[in-house]
Parts: C-alpha cells; sequence; structure tokens
C-alpha cells in the first residue's frame, strides 16, 4: 500500500472517523483505524464495534492495499506534521510516513477482524438536505442524555426519529425536559416508522453534517442498524429496540398565558440567576413569573444568598399572570441553540408543564417539567 | 393472691391455639397443607375482608371418612403418623394433629367431607372449640374447611390483626409460597369475589412464574438443578441486576414444604456475594430436597423453621449450585463488566498521577528538610502536656513565621504558619497536608477532608427536617410493576409518601411515580427510585430514605471538594484546616474513609523504637 495525500485533508478525514473509535477498549482490532487504498481513493473506516464512520477522500493510490493503524498514535502524529504532503507506505510490515523532514515508521495490524459496514444501500428509508437535519438535531440532541458506559438503553440516552403520517418527528428527552422538531414527512409514503438513534451517534452526526443548502443526507434503515450517508461519509450503529414514550401526551394541549421574551434577554438573565447556584449544586430552582409587564426570575440559593432579575415581555392571547418553578439551566439551554430573536412561553400552570415555542418557526417546541414547592 | 388451679380447658386450647394460629394467613397455611397431604390437585382459596371475616379452602383431595370428622378437630388427633418418631420419615407437611383443633378453638370452623367411595359426606362444626354433631351432608368428593370470625373469642388477638390489606398480602404470599412448591397441583386465591392468583397445575409456565414474580422478573427467570446424592438442589433465579432490596421475592422450600431457613439464606447470600452487594436480594426459587430423617421440621408449630442435621453439607451444595447458575443467567454480563474493570486498572488515575509542583521535584530532598524540624523541636517533649502544650505554642508564635513560609515557599511547598502560633502547615504532593498542631503530627487528606467540612455544612440545610420538601415533576411517570396486594399495602403508605414528596398513583398492576423529591433526584435513577419506594413500604420506615439522601448529600460534596492535585495557596489551607478541626465528626468523609492520620507522641516514639 502506497500513497501520498495532503495533510490536511488527511488529518481531517481521520478527525471525523476517530469520532467511533472508544478510548477504552478490548478490543485491540477496535483501537485501530482501517486504512483502505485504491487507485482513486482513500477509504477510513473507525468504530466501537457498533457505532462505525466511513469516510472515503478522493486521492490517488500508487499502490492499492488495506491495513490497520493504531487510532490515537497516528490521529496524534498526523495532525502535528506540518501542512504539507504525507506519504504513507508499507514496508517491512510496518507503516512508514515520511513528511518533510519527519520520518516514522509505527507498528499496523493486518486487515484483519475489522467490522465492516453492511451492503445497507437497498434499506433506503429517505432523503432530505443535510442542513435541515443539522439544525433539527442541533436543536434536539442536547436534551437527550448520553450514556457514559454505552451498555444501557433507555429511552432518554437517544434520539427519536419518528416517521408518522405527514410528518418527521426528531424528539429528544432526559426525563425532565423534552425537545420536539417536527418538519414534513420527507418519505410520506413510510407512514409509521420510528428510529432511535443513541446519542453518541447522533452527537457526531450533527457535528459532521454539512450545513450547506444544497447538499443531502440519506438515511436508511436494515435490521434495527441505521446508517447515514453525506457527502463521502457514513454513520452507522444499531438502534435502541424499546420503546420511546408518547411524548405527544405531555406537551399541553391548552395553554392559559402566553408571554413573548426576547431571547438573549432571557438567557443573560438566566445564566446571572444560576450563578446565585452553587456551581456544583444540582438541580437548582428558580421561580419564574409575571407581574404588570415584567417577567420576574428570582432564585434563592441557601448556600450563596439570592437574586431577582425582571425584563419587559409582550403579552400574548390568551394572557394570564404566570407562576411556576423550574430548573433554569433546561431553560437556559434551550435558549443557547435555538437561533431567534423572541421566544413564546407557553404556560398552563403551576403543575403543568412549561412550553416555549419559537414565533418564527413553528415546527418546534420544547418542553420543561415544573417543581413543586411546598 | 389467687391460688393455683388448673385453667379449664377451653382456656388452655385458646392459648396453645395462639402458637399455631398468629393471624389469617396461618388458618390458609394449615388447610391448604392439609388439602396438599389429602393428595388434593386443585386447591381452591377463598378468603374475606383479608381472612379476617372468613377463610375457605376447598380440595378434591381424599376426603375424611364420616366417623373420623368429630376426631380430626380434636387435639392431637392425626392419620398421618402414629408415633413421634414417625415424624423423621414422613412426607406430609402436617403431622401434629393439632391444627385443626387449634384453629377452632378461636373461630367459628366448619369441617365439610366425602370419600369417593361414600356416597353422602358429613359435616361438623367447631364454636370457639364446643364440637357439634356430625350430620350427613352430600358434597363432591374431598373437603371444604371454613373458618368464620377468627379470634372472636380472644378479643385482644383480634385487635392485633392488621388491615385488610396487609392480612391479604400476607395470605397472597403463602399460596404464592405453595403455588412453587407444588407446580403440579392447581391452586385458586379469590379475595372478597376477585380472583388474584390462579395456577393451572401444570408446572412452572410462563403465565404462573408471571403471576407469581410479575411481568418484570417473571420471563427472566432461568432454572438450575443439580444433585448431590442424598441432596438435590434444583430452582430458579432471575439475573442479579433484578434484585430487590427485601428477601420478599426469594422463596425457600425444603422437601416442597416453604421454610426459613438461616443457613440456606446464608448459602445463597454467600453463592451471590460476587454479583449482589450485600442487603441486595435477586429473585429466587430454592428448592432443596433431603432426606426426611435428616431435616427436624417439629421445631414450632408453624413447621416453618427447619434444622439440618449435616448443615455443612446443604450449605455447600446450594452455594456450589448457585455460584454455577449465576454464571449462567449473568456470568456473561457480569464477566465483561469484571473485564472492563480490569482494563481500567493499569490506566493511572489522576491523584496518582498528580504532579508534585516543580520546585519539589527538583529538590528531591524538600520534604525532608521541611524547616519545622528545625524548630526547637515540639516533636518529643517529655514534660507534661498541657504545660508543653502551652509552651508549643508559645514556641510556633515566636518563631519567625515569615521565615519559614518564605523558605517553604522557595521550595516551592505551600505552607501557612498560624498566626497564633497554634498550629504550622503545609501541602505536600498537592495531595496532602501536613498539620504540626500541640505534640502531635497529622496527615490530611485534602479531598477527603473538604468533603468532610461541605458535608456538614450542606447537611445541616438539607438534612432529614432542613429545608422544605420540593418536589420534581417527571416528564414519563415511572411505572413500578405490582402485585394487586402489594398496590394495597402501597396505598396505605400513600400520606407517607407523599409527605416525603413522592406524588404515586395506581393503575393495572402497577404503582405510577409523578414525582419524586428533588434531592433524591440526582441522576434520575428510576431503579434507585423504585428501590427506595419499596424499600420504605415494606419497612414502613423512612431510614432508608435518610441514606438515600445522605448518600446523594455524600455525592454532591464529594463533587464540589477540591481535588488530590489542586495546590492550595495558604489562605485555603488555613481555611480547610480551621473548618474542619472546628467539626466534631471531622476523622473521617462521609464516605467514611479517614480524613486524618495522627501521630502523637507515643506514636513517634514507637516509630523510631524509643522506649
Ligand atoms: N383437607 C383434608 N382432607 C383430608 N383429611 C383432612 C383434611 N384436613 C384435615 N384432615 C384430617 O384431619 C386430621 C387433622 O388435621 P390437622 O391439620 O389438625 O392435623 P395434621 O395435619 O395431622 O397435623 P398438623 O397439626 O401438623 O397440621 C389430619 O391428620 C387428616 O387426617
Ligand atoms: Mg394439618
Amino acid at each position: 500500500m502506497k500513497l501520498t495525500i495532503s495533510q490536511e485533508k488527511l488529518s481531517q478525514a481521520l478527525n471525523l472517523v476517530s469520532k467511533a473509535v472508544s478510548s477504552r477498549t478490548l478490543n485491540l482490532v477496535l483501537a485501530h483505524i482501517r486504512f483502505q487504498v485504491t487507485k482513486k481513493s482513500l477509504t477510513l473506516t473507525g468504530s466501537d464495534g457498533d457505532f462505525t464512520i466511513e469516510h472515503t477522500v478522493d486521492t490517488e493510490g500508487e499502490r492499492e492495499g488495506a491495513l490497520l493503524v493504531p487510532a490515537r498514535l497516528f490521529v496524534d502524529l498526523i495532525t502535528r506534521l506540518p501542512k504539507k504532503d504525507v506519504t504513507l507506505e508499507r514496508q517491512d510490515g510496518m507503516l512508514k510516513i515520511v513528511s518533510g523532514y519527519s520520518d516514522y515508521s509505527i507498528n499496523i495490524l493486518p486487515d484483519e477482524n475489522f467490522p465492516s459496514l453492511p451492503l445497507f444501500e437497498e434499506g433506503k428509508l429517505a432523503q432530505l438536505p443535510a442542513g435541515l437535519l443539522r439544525s433539527a438535531l442541533g436543536r434536539t440532541t442536547f436534551s437527550a442524555l448520553k450514556d457514559p458506559s454505552g451498555t444501557t438503553s433507555h429511552y432518554t440516552h437517544g434520539v427519536l426519529l419518528n416517521f408518522h403520517e405527514d410528518n418527521l418527528d426528531i424528539v429528544a428527552t432526559d426525563g425532565h425536559r423534552l425537545a420536539l422538531e417536527r418538519m414534513d414527512n420527507p418519505a410520506p409514503e413510510i407512514k409509521d416508522r420510528s428510529l432511535l438513534v443513541p446519542t453518541t451517534i447522533t452527537e457526531e452526526l450533527r457535528r459532521a453534517l454539512p450545513s450547506e443548502e444544497d447538499k443531502t443526507v440519506e438515511i436508511y434503515f436494515l435490521s434495527n442498524q441505521v446508517f447515514f450517508k453525506f457527502d463521502n461519509s457514513v454513520f452507522g450503529g444499531s438502534l435502541f429496540d424499546i420503546k420511546y414514550p408518547d411524548y405527544l401526551k405531555v406537551v399541553p394541549k391548552e395553554t392559559k398565558s402566553v408571554a413573548n421574551v426576547n431571547r438573549s434577554a432571557l438567557r443573560e438573565a438566566l445564566q446571572r440567576v444560576l450563578i446565585v447556584f452553587k456551581v456544583k449544586e444540582q438541580n437548582p430552582v428558580v421561580r419564574v413569573e409575571t407581574s404588570g409587564d415584567s417577567l420576574v426570575i428570582s432564585s434563592e440559593s441557601q448556600d450563596v444568598g439570592k437574586g431577582v432579575e425582571e425584563m419587559p415581555f409582550t403579552q400574548g392571547s390568551p394572557f394570564a399572570d404566570i407562576r411556576i418553578a423550574i430548573n433554569p439551566a433546561y431553560l437556559a439551554d434551550v435558549l443557547a441553540v435555538v437561533d431567534a430573536d423572541t421566544v413564546d412561553l407557553h404556560w398552563t400552570s403551576e403543575v403543568n408543564p412549561l412550553k416555549l415555542e419559537l414565533p418564527e418557526k413553528p415546527g418546534y417546541t420544547y418542553i420543561v417539567m415544573p417543581i413543586r414547592m411546598d | 393472691m389467687d391460688e393455683i388451679r388448673p385453667l379449664p380447658a377451653e382456656e388452655v386450647e385458646k392459648i396453645a391455639a395462639g402458637e399455631v394460629v398468629e393471624r389469617p394467613v396461618s388458618v390458609v397455611k394449615e388447610f391448604v397443607e392439609n388439602a396438599l397431604d389429602a393428595g388434593a390437585r386443585h386447591v381452591a382459596v377463598e378468603v374475606g375482608d383479608g381472612g379476617r371475616r372468613s377463610i375457605a379452602v376447598t380440595d378434591d383431595g381424599s376426603g375424611i371418612p364420616f366417623g373420623e370428622l368429630a376426631l380430626a378437630v380434636r387435639n392431637f388427633h392425626t392419620s398421618k403418623i402414629r408415633a413421634c418418631d414417625d415424624i423423621y420419615h414422613q412426607t406430609t407437611l402436617g403431622f401434629r394433629g393439632e391444627a385443626l383443633a387449634a384453629i377452632s378453638a378461636v373461630s367459628k370452623l366448619t369441617l365439610t367431607s366425602r370419600r369417593a367411595d361414600d356416597e353422602l359426606g358429613g359435616v361438623v362444626s367447631v364454636d370457639g372449640g364446643r364440637v357439634g354433631k356430625a350430620r350427613r351432608q352430600s358434597l363432591n368428593p374431598g373437603t371444604v374447611v371454613e373458618v368464620r370470625e377468627l379470634f372472636f373469642n380472644t378479643p385482644v388477638r383480634r385487635k392485633f390483626l392488621r388491615s385488610r390489606a396487609t392480612e391479604l398480602h400476607h395470605i397472597t404470599n403463602c399460596v404464592r409460597n405453595y403455588i412453587l412448591a407444588f407446580p403440579e397441583v392447581a391452586f385458586s386465591l379469590v379475595s372478597d369475589g376477585k380472583p388474584l392468583l390462579t395456577s393451572g397445575g401444570r408446572g412452572l409456565t410462563p403465565d404462573v412464574l408471571y403471576s407469581v414474580f410479575g411481568a418484570d422478573v417473571g420471563p427472566h427467570l432461568s432454572s438450575f438443578s443439580r444433585e448431590y446424592p442424598p441432596l438435590g438442589v434444583s430452582g430458579l433465579i432471575a439475573p442479579p441486576s433484578l434484585y430487590r432490596e427485601t428477601r420478599k421475592l426469594q422463596f425457600f422450600f425444603v422437601n416442597q414444604r416453604p421454610v426459613k431457613n438461616r443457613v440456606m439464606y446464608r448459602a445463597v447470600d454467600d453463592a451471590l456475594q460476587e454479583h449482589v452487594s450485600a442487603g441486595r436480594f435477586p429473585p429466587l426459587v430454592l428448592y432443596l430436597e433431603v432426606p426426611p430423617e435428616e431435616v427436624d421440621v417439629n421445631i414450632h408449630p408453624t413447621k416453618s423453621e427447619v434444622s439440618f442435621l449435616h448443615q455443612q453439607q446443604v450449605y455447600s451444595s446450594i452455594v456450589v449450585t448457585l455460584k454455577d447458575a449465576v454464571r449462567g443467567a449473568a456470568g456473561e454480563q457480569i464477566r465483561e463488566i469484571k473485564q472492563e474493570l480490569q482494563a481500567d486498572l493499569p490506566e493511572p488515575t489522576e491523584s496518582v498521577t498528580a504532579p508534585l509542583s516543580p520546585p519539589t521535584v527538583a529538590h528531591p530532598q524538600g520534604v525532608r528538610s521541611i524547616p519545622v524540624f528545625e524548630m526547637g523541636s515540639p516533636l518529643v517533649p517529655d514534660g507534661p502536656s498541657v504545660m508543653q502544650t502551652e509552651a508549643t505554642r508559645s514556641r510556633l508564635s515566636v518563631v519567625d513565621a515569615g521565615a519559614v513560609v518564605s523558605l517553604a515557599r522557595e521550595m516551592g511547598i505551600p505552607s501557612f504558619v498560624h498566626p497564633d502560633g497554634r498550629y504550622f502547615a503545609c501541602q505536600l504532593a498537592a495531595t496532602y497536608i501536613l498539620l504540626v498542631k500541640d505534640d502531635q503530627l497529622i496527615l490530611i487528606d485534602q479531598h477527603a477532608a473538604h468533603e468532610r467540612v461541605l458535608f456538614s455544612g450542606m447537611w445541616a440545610r438539607l438534612g432529614p427536617d432542613g429545608g422544605e420538601v420540593v418536589r420534581q415533576k417527571l416528564m414519563f411517570p415511572l411505572s413500578i410493576a405490582l402485585a394487586p396486594d402489594e398496590i394495597a399495602v402501597w396505598r396505605e403508605h400513600l400520606r407517607v409518601l407523599e409527605q416525603l414528596g413522592f406524588a404515586v398513583r395506581f393503575g393495572e398492576g402497577e404503582a405510577l411515580v409523578d414525582e419524586v423529591p428533588k434531592l433524591l433526584l440526582a441522576g434520575s435513577d428510576e431503579e434507585r427510585i423504585a428501590g427506595v419506594l419499596e424499600e420504605l413500604v415494606s419497612s414502613g420506615r423512612s431510614a432508608k430514605l435518610e441514606d438515600e439522601r445522605k448518600e446523594l448529600v455524600a455525592g454532591l460534596a464529594c463533587k464540589g471538594a477540591i481535588k488530590a492535585g489542586d495546590v492550595l495557596k495558604p489562605a485555603e489551607i488555613r481555611l480547610l484546616l480551621d473548618e474542619l478541626l472546628s467539626l466534631d465528626d471531622a476523622a473521617s468523609c462521609p464516605h467514611g474513609r479517614p480524613t486524618m492520620i495522627r501521630m502523637g507522641v507515643k506514636e513517634l516514639a514507637k516509630l523510631f523504637r524509643r522506649s
């Protein structure tokens, strides 16, 4: 195997596929990245045994071949090389890396036992603008939890892609707040299919998806595995095979009161209010209420003291005075990721969830469960 | 004082009855055992008002000859043994010949029975021990025993009966036991007209396991079986991850008799110890077959306690069998986790590799030459302790504190001399604090110490009765699968749960938790919430909750505390020490690790072998 490629191209590709390589693995093979060189391309694959990223770079290979390079070492080395051409060559069972004055030979493994992606092309489900999926994931994924061990499947550890009737719903929740992005079903013929994609995958996918208008991402579904194909990349992995709770049931149907608030003013106020809580205390609580033409956010922590934030808001319709206690972090989280000048807070009662909507973007709903203090 | 005189016969019977009949479930147990001894294939149990109003057991067993009806309810009348030694060879559940007599002494009992060969059956009634005349009556082959108004003539006992729900809970558990002990017999339990349990008598089929163990455990049981002639050990076990906080889903049988036995408990716990922590009990059914002559069941009239002739043999055969069984049930999973843990080991932890502050590295001898040892050595004094404490103080205070500290700083050792000369302190390896105070050398783990300081403050505010109850509403209610009898018990605890910050509703075969106390919420681990609730309900106490809260607060303190590897400023050292030393329980962190190691003059003398 022999190939010459620009350092920038190579390290970019390596950075992408290494996202699927888990830092701790018992399987030696999985601590490696697969290199496949053909006359026309270089294909890199990283995998944790399930979650797999494959990326192809168009480049001329001098000699074809495949091998496994140790992921950590190789990525660290390549990213630190000068921005010049790098020549990789297999020599005496080692990989020789030459660039400028640098010359390395590192131990490699033969291309054996590395998980390869199945032939998923027959399971095409839908195709949609990559930017659309990227921003939808950006507004939802943060609400789900990441499973640190990667061993338990729970609905809070994934993001739901629910194709039903005319809609595709993208949903994420950690059990205390929930984000729902509803868009037109890109595959209207699929009336009832839901994919619960592990957060580990959606998180990397969101980062990697291009934001350009004209690019598309294709979604494939094959025997409980999902594949996202875009640009020259494929992201694949197993779905959680568990039931997702009925998320539509928690979205309050009726609203007693709507308040329209400036997003950045609210966000900054919440960030300040959060400071009143000891940084490390979990689950802080604030009261959110309206009084006259101000929205008042007050917090109290016995450890530190108290703080009150007031800001103007616009009454929507219907309107009644709002009063609710919530975890301010949940509200601050969503305000950080949505791109909107103002947000609508929908309130029903102190014991019903608080709902946030974007006046400029109808399909989006965010819900925070209340906290009761008595 | 009254003269000594014999008790009237009926009073004797009432007193003796107390041993056999504690509560309605005891009646159910005796009647079911009699039915099983009579070879019944179907046993139907019906109770009214949790057994407080009525209990009836119908069977299709051998029946009782008309002529023996009245004898059956007499004390020490049995058809099962002839002499005491027979006990050790018999295989029937009953043999003492006292159950019917005892029960009929404290209730209104009707015994109706017909043998298959007889044309007519007969019936006899007993009212508080007074046996009526046996009459002929037509009946299907088999026996019906019915009891009404248990304890009607012992008002004190009647007062001790618990609620309908609690009594029913015990009865349901009892029937569960016999369903498991006699899978080939069809059982049914009906309470106030409502069916609670049924088993088809076709073995431990999935639906039987479902009805005994519920939806979350039933399908996950795997069976095991081993022979160690003459012993046999078999049963069912759930993966250890499905553990409960009590033994309530562990069922033990010796020769088909439900038993309580410490040797068996210990064997099970020891066998599973690798897989579950102490105080956790995976659902389990354990059948032990022992030659009847090697087990004594006649320890107590209820016969649920047994003792073994060869305890050690019983113990080890259970341990060996279960260890294998668990390896089968959850072994794969557990091995993986273990391997993962081992794989983690070689990776050095942060605290171990925490860099020493650079100048200390530059002077490898630095630590040993801390100037404190040159300060007129207060370490091995020989005067009386009070005096010498004073002396130490004054000596420390006259030392040129600035010189000491600046020397230490030059060496890269954060150090601090208390302005009143109360102590000298410096930080070692960015992890420990060395403190010289009075005539002691104290080594402090900075993380553990700070943890203790934070914990004490938080616990005072968030502790058992500090602070309001803040409830977090859950987005999706947490469901806990419960049997109908358990639901009834939970209902009784609703108010306590409510006060603690839980909101619980009940659905079909489940409890739905809508709100949880905010403090309990960390990580919203559903399993943990369920565990706490189960424990709360079964014990009726909130000690567990308090433990949970403590652990939680300890966790918060741990997160907030400075870590090993954090270099401290002198003022921080002082703050930490002043706060720590002001606490009563300063010696250990909330997780129980020591915060400090003290070395007094005696210990030091010992180390240097000064006699
Ligand atoms: N359901 C039944 N079917 C047939 N015979 C019965 C039934 N119930 C009781 N008997 C008869 O009545 C006798 C007395 O029953 P009882 O329960 O009082 O004593 P036991 O079963 O012999 O001993 P124990 O006191 O240990 O239960 C039994 O020995 C049996 O012969
Ligand atoms: Mg009996």
